[in-house]
């Protein structure tokens, strides 16, 4: 299992996002990029857990995410430090043992605090009823269309596209809804997505089923007061603009991250829609993407929530964490670093790149990518390199240094004559086998670029990583490139004098790795105790400690807030069972597991006995728990509603 | 730098009797009855720096045994009747600030340590809450605690 530092898929090991370094295990590693995306389209287990993690990745993209993602990066770069010393027998400073403490308490803490709304939002994802015939997709889709569909058209006559254009987007899109209205029956060993979380079993489940139900409880007051978020999709989505709105606004003015007033901030959305005019709610659909939508909502004022230009999310983190920064300021003074700049441009610099770097996802990894041949200036002045990828033959742009630094002797190559641009026929690949990498990824505005004032994303882009396995610390980074028009499909080239896009990937991918695997606080202790230097070891235990005791308090107090908001009220006493046993509170809730399953986010009708039970459940549970499990008409049409429905 | 955090202003009066109570050694019981009791934790905790548990937390006992080494506030918000072990710890941490004469043999007996001189707590809770209490621990609870209502808001 992964670590505590990371949101993991805990219904089963499938999947992981790290939120430090946006780094993504949804089991594609060793697959091409065609691979993966016939992967998801063949398992709707495997495409619900993609949207599961790549709704993490997009509820990160923000404020939230970029301080996040900078915290982990300073933790971690004080921990690999720490690590080197400890390693060349050199004496470990107290102060940077104290500090990495600190640092790794803070991620902890903002970790658990937000926990429940970013994997309440993640099940939401793979749980709800899609709209095909809507004019919304939910980001994590959409980012997973992207994807599908240029995967498809890679290497296709543009004169020829019209069945891949289609396959790549429609048979892509009804897979993905297939699996979200599978979701809720979807099994995880022997029970059910829904039902496991439901009756929060195995326990790790508590802040799937507890945030869970604040999302659709905050569902639930929206569409009361705007019926437009009856949808899915514009409700998934309000939420993640809510996420890029008002978060800068939540994290500020804190003097730690696990403060109480953190989480009421968190999990009191639910509140402020409640008490919101309805004509406020209404208001939110016409309004551009960048109004912060809490303020709105709570004072009917209109402020910018956030500005989506690179140096501006590098400003706003160093407001935000203007301590953090300090230090990772000096951090850099101390060092002898190549470049120009003050420390402060410095940090700025790299900062701003570090964000930008983890705004990409990777998807699929370590594909085999076999040479098939060149045609020399095939792209003039760059020649072209087919690569055969499974039964397809994509084109890549290279130059002569390109080649040499991948290890490709050209000389050795079969040429090709040019017309294989347009139609490589079953070209047969060489000994000669690379490995492709592909990332889905936000491009960052430039100061320049207009801020987008409809919607916060821009187009996802996709971007590739060959390497050669025998010539390590070198990826040779492509984007996808139009078609040209009689000579060539689309194709794989180096991107234009793009410098900033191009640190996302070779200034921080290995950066990434690198961080994402730094060392535990535990291993660190070893390490100290292993290098004669006990005291230091047994510091750093008691923080380790001190920072189980403050995670397990924040964690209470976030999982009580959102219980607060879904129940309406202060939980205590009974209440609190909720959050051991879920719907497992109502000794017969498990008789009704099927029917929980099959109307878990639909209407479905019922016959007149079975809908009597329901009656009687229900009564049961406003007596339990103030309000009714399903909704149910007098046809005896009903739907689950668990514990986010209103009292009667 | 995070500023001084805003207090509301029917929040000022029971407030000051806590601290009052903090500085007198005493425990104040923060009972509310109508008022955002939330608001006045967040308020609290981030004036006074102080820890905030829950008494149903699985590991009260932990979280209190920590605390009682340092010299910091913790603020106990009380969730569900005090009972067993959580009620034990309780009576064990007021006989320890009795003003009629401290008793740490309870905490000792319990395994926990003599709280630091600097160590103080608050708690708080809810009237209707505070009503679901055996009369006796009630009582003994009002007797061992300096009691401070808090209404309307």
């Amino acid at each position: 299992m992964p670590d505590a530092g990371v949101l993991a898929y805990a219904f089963s090991t499938a999947g992981s996002l790290d939120p430090g370094t946006k780094l993504l295990d949804v089991g594609l590693h060793e697959h091409t990029p065609l691979q993966a995306r016939a992967e998801l389209l063949q398992d709707p287990m495997h495409m619900s857990v993609a949207i599961h993690e790549l709704t993490h990745f997009v509820s990160l993209e923000n404020t939230l995410g970029h301080v996040m993602s900078f915290l982990a990066m300073r933790t971690k770069d004080i921990a690999r430090e720490i690590e080197r010393k400890a390693a060349s027998g050199e004496q470990v400073d107290a102060a940077w043992v104290l500090l990495y403490a600190r640092r790794h308490r803070e991620y902890q803490l903002m970790l658990e605090m937000w926990r429940p709304m970013l994997e309440g939002l993640a099940v939401y994802a793979q749980l709800h009823e899609p709209d095909p015939e809507g004019d919304a997709l939910i980001e994590p889709v959409n980012l997973l269309l992207h994807f599908s569909s240029f995967i498809s058209l890679v290497g296709i006559d543009p004169v020829k596209s019209g069945p891949k254009t289609a396959s790549g987007l429609s048979d892509f899109y009804a897979s993905a809804c297939r699996a979200i209205v599978a979701g809720p029956a979807l099994k995880h060993g022997e029970t059910p997505l829904s039902l496991s979380f439901e009756f929060v079993d195995p326990e790790g489940l508590r802040p799937y089923f507890i945030g869970h139900a604040y999302i659709r409880a905050l569902q639930h007051s929206l569409a009361a007061k705007a019926p437009v978020y009856e949808s899915s999709e514009r409700f998934f989505n309000l939420v993640i603009r809510i996420l890029r709105s008002s978060t800068r606004e939540m994290l500020a003015d804190v003097s730690s991250w696990g403060q109480t007033k953190v989480a009421t901030r968190i999990y009191s959305w639910v509140d402020i829609v409640r008490e919101a005019p309805a004509t406020r709610v209404q208001a939110l659909i016409e309004q551009p993407d960048s109004i912060d939508v809490l303020h709105f909502l709570e004072t009917g004022n209109v402020r910018v929530g956030y500005d989506s230009c690179a140096l501006a999310a590098t400003q706003t983190v160093r407001q935000i964490a203007p301590r953090l920064w300090e230090d990772f300021e000096s951090a850099l003074a101390e060092r002898d670093l190549p470049g120009a700049g003050t420390p402060a441009e410095r940090a700025a610099r790299l900062a701003g790149a570090w964000i930008a770097g983890t705004m990409s996802l990777n998807l699929s990894t370590n594909g085999v990518a076999s040479i098939a041949g060149w045609i020399p200036a095939g792209f003039a002045p760059l020649h072209a390199v087919a690569i055969r990828i499974d039964d397809a033959v994509w084109w890549a742009a290279m130059s002569d240094a390109d080649l040499t630094r991948l290890g490709i002797e050209s000389k050795g190559l079969p040429e090709l004559e040019p017309a294989r641009l347009l139609d490589p026929g079953d070209l047969a690949a060489t000994p000669l086998q690379l490995v492709i990498d592909c990332s889905v990824a936000y491009a960052p505005a430039g100061p320049d670029d207009p801020v987008p004032a409809e919607s916060g994303t821009v187009s996802p882009k996709l971007w590739f990583r060959l390497r050669n396995p025998g010539v390590p610390d070198f990826g040779l980074t492509l984007t996808i490139a139009p078609a040209i028009s009689g000579v060539a499909g689309i194709y794989l080239r180096a991107p234009n004098n793009d410098e900033q896009q191009l640190l996302q990937f070779r200034v921080t991918a290995d950066m990434r790795y690198e961080l994402r695997d730094a060392p535990t606080s535990e291993m660190l202790a070893q390490m100290l105790e292993a290098n004669d230097q006990q005291p230091l070891a047994e510091i750093l235990r008691e923080h380790i400690e001190e920072e189980s005791l403050a995670t397990a308090r924040v964690i209470s107090d976030a999982e009580r807030r959102a219980l607060a908001a879904v129940l309406g009220r202060e939980p205590i006493d009974g209440d609190l069972d909720l959050l051991d046993q879920g719907i497992g509170v109502l000794p017969d809730a498990p008789i009704f597991g099927d029917l929980i399953t099959a109307a878990y986010s639909k209407f479905i009708r019922i016959p007149p006995e079975a809908a009597a039970s329901v009656r009687v459940l229900n009564q049961l549970a406003i007596e339990k728990i103030g309000k009714p499990l399903f909704e149910i008409d007098a046809r005896n049409v009903v739907r689950y509603q668990g514990i986010w429905g209103e009292p009667p | 730098m995070s500023r001084i955090p805003d207090i509301d202003s029917h929040f000022l009066e029971p407030l000051e009797s806590a601290m009052l109570s903090l500085e007198t050694d005493t425990v104040p019981l923060v009972i509310f009855d109508g008022a955002k009791s939330r608001r006045f934790v967040d308020q609290v905790s981030e004036a006074l720096h102080t820890s905030v548990v829950y008494s149903s937390q699985k590991d009260f006992e932990a979280q209190f045994k920590s605390s009682l080494k340092g010299e910091g506030t913790l603020l106990v918000l009380i969730d569900q009747p005090l009972a067993g072990k959580t009620l034990q710890i309780v009576n064990g941490y007021l006989a320890a600030h009795d003003v009629l004469g401290k008793d740490n043999s309870q905490l000792t007996a319990l395994g926990l340590p003599v709280p630091s001189d600097g160590h103080r707590a608050i708690l708080v809770t809810e009237k209707a809450l505070f009503a679901r209490h055996e009369s006796g621990v009630q009582r003994h609870l009002a007797d061992l605690a300096r009691v401070i209502g808090v209404a309307g808001g």
